[in-house]
């Protein structure tokens, strides 16, 4: 027999070469078959036998044990397991959704026209037609012109499924892996005979479910796709074998259908064919379902939330799970709002789909949170606002240090000002770090020697033209106040003075030219300002509270605007750093980068 | 030293290359594997890697000669060039205990087969080793 009691064998290593030379190493003890480094021999055959085994099994093991846990898990299926055993069901596809207001013209005058649920129109984006439906029914009267204002319709193709319940089976699979969850609803016959419908209803957790409830559960299933679980006459009435269920949703195309703004619908509506639609909003807010890295992201989350809002995280995972159109979410107390607003959560959202957020996006998020919180809280949903900052920057680079021309240099300064944008700003919560932004210029390129890079911050308003205008502009920052314009040297005005706050220009009083300034004094004044002169049209328009960043508008009535449809009201802040309050994300968007490339030899 | 002893050593040839059989065969009265030695060892290890082909080891694609894959090629005069140079390269490459003295293929069309002679020679040997491979489709 072999002697191999001194040699050591290495069960560590996971590659084929390393299982290989480690068994060579452990045979290198025996003296009876001698050939097993040597690659045609029967031995290192049997070697490679061996190794090849070991290798499998490694892989396999370690592929179970990285799918027995959710942080290591790959495959949709075992990810998709592990959240469900946190009653986190991950996001399906999503519609996209448009509000349009329908009309019906009727060749008589009936007293009501009925608009079906599901009713469909179809629209065209790009080369392909889409069907969009109503989710509920309508009912239009004569008093309202048979009119339906602001209706919601969703795309995708209406899908039934049914299912004949035996041996007592309480899961059915749902075959389209694209539908919207939030679409589904499910009717129960008790037999094939029987031409009654039960409505049941979903539910999301046991809370409140009884034996007799009609509630049915959803569950993500196999391949992506969903399941719907009823209950078992304790938690949910149970179903008979006999019964016919029936599903009902919408195989959503995601996103594809987002901006579509015209609907034809496809048949008649209560007998009649003249029905019309005006577009009130374009379709948004269509989304795939949640990828693998979010739901392992999410449902440990979800978990900790419990369903309940109660901390801002909770709202936070909540509402971002349930519409993944919202990016950005800022969630604080109403006493933290000015004006102090007590009882209230106040959500300040910002979506990818929509720039302001439609009052029946808004209620959907108070509908879906409000019974989530606490009792005596009233969530309300604002839209985000935006601190935009503009940034000018003056470059000096060696031209002897580089190949590139200054045009590079200025791609490359601002490809840098948008990475550091994007990467610091642009969300809730987040400080314009002054200094950091001038390191990533200097870092941009190798032959910059230095940067001179001035930040100016503002806002846009939007007055409507000849009415008075009152209207109070937050910066959150501290304004930089310079010395007060004497009234007896405005006629001897050589601009030295820089205003805290300024504006783009407007007519007022039908005087051209005209803009915003404040007096160095804390009032707001409309002037007409040169190199070389200055004057003022109006010496009270307002208020600027250079402390707190607030700028107040009052009774202003402007004629025109100068360039485009809004006024933007820039502020110098006193500090390089610029941060912002609750409801303003902070960025700085493309067109507001400025940048001036000065070549030097060194 | 015995006369006994003296005969032992001058006859008995040192193990140095040792395997199993490819059928793995057992010795009828030990009961333990029966083993090739020496250059018989080298003539079953060179027989393995010509009737090994490239990629058909799991994780050793060069290992093999690839010849069995030309028996499905048209013959001509220079394949029989090409399959001694594929020969010569698994000397060179996977049997470092032996080197290749000569190779005669002969192509016998009817039986649709080519008889391989292989001239080797072990590295610590001046005698010249010869045997056949016969390489023949099965289907």
């Amino acid at each position: 027999m072999a002697t191999t009691s001194n040699a050591e064998f290495i069960v560590a290593n996971l590659e084929f070469d390393d299982i290989k030379s480690n068994l060579k190493t452990y045979l290198s003890a025996q003296n009876i078959f001698q050939d097993y480094n040597f690659d045609g021999s029967n031995m290192s055959v049997l070697l490679d036998v061996l190794a090849y085994n070991t290798y499998y099994n490694a892989i396999h093991l370690n592929a179970v044990a990285s799918e027995m846990f959710l942080d290591s898990a790959q495959i949709r299926d075992s990810v998709y397991s592990h959240a469900k055993q946190m009653n986190y069901m991950p996001t399906s596809r999503r519609s996209s959704v448009a509000h349009v207001d329908i009309t019906v013209t009727p060749s008589d005058s009936p007293h009501t026209i009925t608009v079906p649920r599901l009713t469909e129109f179809q629209t065209t984006v790009g080369d392909n037609v889409y069907t969009f439906s109503t989710n509920s029914s309508l009912v239009l009267n004569s008093g309202s012109s048979y009119t339906a204002s602001n209706v919601d319709i969703y795309e995708g193709e209406v899908v039934n499924e049914f299912y004949l319940v035996a041996n007592s089976q309480n899961t059915y699979y749902i075959n389209n892996q694209d539908i919207d969850t939030s679409s589904l609803t499910v009717k129960v016959r008790t037999s094939n005979t029987d031409t009654t419908n039960t409505t049941w209803t979903r539910s999301n957790s046991l809370f409140g479910v009884t034996s007799t409830s009609n509630v049915f559960f959803i569950q993500a299933a196999s391949n992506g796709s969903y399941e719907i679980v009823f209950g078992n006459d304790t938690f949910g009435r149970k179903l008979t074998d006999g019964n016919i269920v029936e599903a009902s949703y919408r195989a959503s195309n995601k996103d594809d259908s987002d901006g579509a703004n015209s609907f034809t619908a496809t048949g008649t509506v209560g007998g009649y064919s003249t029905v019309s639609t005006a577009l009130i909003t374009k379709a948004t807010g269509g989304g795939d379902k949640q990828e693998v890295d979010d739901v392992k992201f999410a449902a440990p989350r979800a978990l900790s939330v419990q369903e309940r809002a109660v901390t801002v995280t909770d709202y936070e995972t909540l509402v971002k799970n349930e519409f993944p159109d919202i990016t950005a979410l800022n969630v604080y107390g109403g006493e933290d709002a000015d004006p102090p607003e007590f009882g209230k959560v106040i959500m300040v959202a910002k979506s990818n789909v929509y720039t302001t957020l439609p009052q029946s996006r808004k209620q959907a998020m108070v509908d879906f949170i409000g019974p989530k919180s606490s009792i005596a809280v009233e969530p309300r949903v604002i839209d985000a606002g935006t601190l935009s900052i503009k940034i000018d920057s003056s470059i000096i680079y060696n031209i002897n240090a580089t190949d590139s021309q200054a045009n590079d240099i200025k791609v490359s300064v601002e490809s840098a000002i948008n990475t550091f944008s994007s990467d610091n700003l642009t969300d809730f919560k987040k400080t314009m770090r002054h200094s950091k932004l001038v390191e990533k210029i200097n870092e941009s390129d190798t032959a910059i020697l230095s940067n001179e890079t001035n930040a100016t911050i503002y806002k846009t308003i939007n007055p409507k033209l000849n009415a008075a205008y009152t209207k109070t502009i937050d910066f959150h920052n501290p304004l930089k106040q310079d010395n007060p314009i004497s009234a007896n040297t405005q006629g001897s005005y050589t601009g030295f003075s820089t205003p805290a706050v300024s504006s783009e220009t407007f007519t007022f009083n039908s005087t051209t030219g005209a803009s915003f300034r404040d007096d160095g004094t804390g009032t707001l004044q409309i002037v007409v300002a040169n190199s070389s002169s200055l004057q003022v049209l109006e010496a009270n328009a307002g208020s600027v509270s250079y402390g707190s960043g607030n700028v107040s508008i009052t009774n202003v009535t402007i004629n025109a605007i100068t360039t485009g449809t809004t006024i933007k009201l820039y502020a110098r802040s006193n500090t390089n750093d610029i941060t912002t309050k609750n409801s303003d994300i902070v960025e700085i968007a493309d067109g507001d980068v400025t940048v001036t490339i000065n070549g030097v030899r060194e | 030293m015995s006369k006994v002893s003296a005969v032992t050593a001058n006859t008995v040839k040192a193990v140095i290359f040792s395997d199993f059989f490819t059928d793995f065969s057992r010795s009828p009265t030990s009961g333990m594997l029966n083993k090739k030695t020496n250059e018989d060892a080298v003539k079953q290890s060179i027989r393995n890697l010509l009737l090994t082909d490239k990629y058909e080891r799991p994780y050793q694609p060069e290992l093999g000669s690839n010849i069995q894959g030309m028996l499905f090629e048209n013959w001509t005069p220079s394949m029989a060039e090409i399959m001694k140079n594929h020969i010569q390269n698994v000397f060179d490459n996977h049997e470092p205990r032996a080197e290749l003295v000569n190779c005669v293929v002969h192509p016998t069309v009817d039986n649709a087969s080519i008889v391989v002679k292989i001239y080797f020679r072990l590295i610590n040997s001046e005698n010249t080793v010869e045997f056949d491979v016969i390489l023949k489709r099965v289907r």
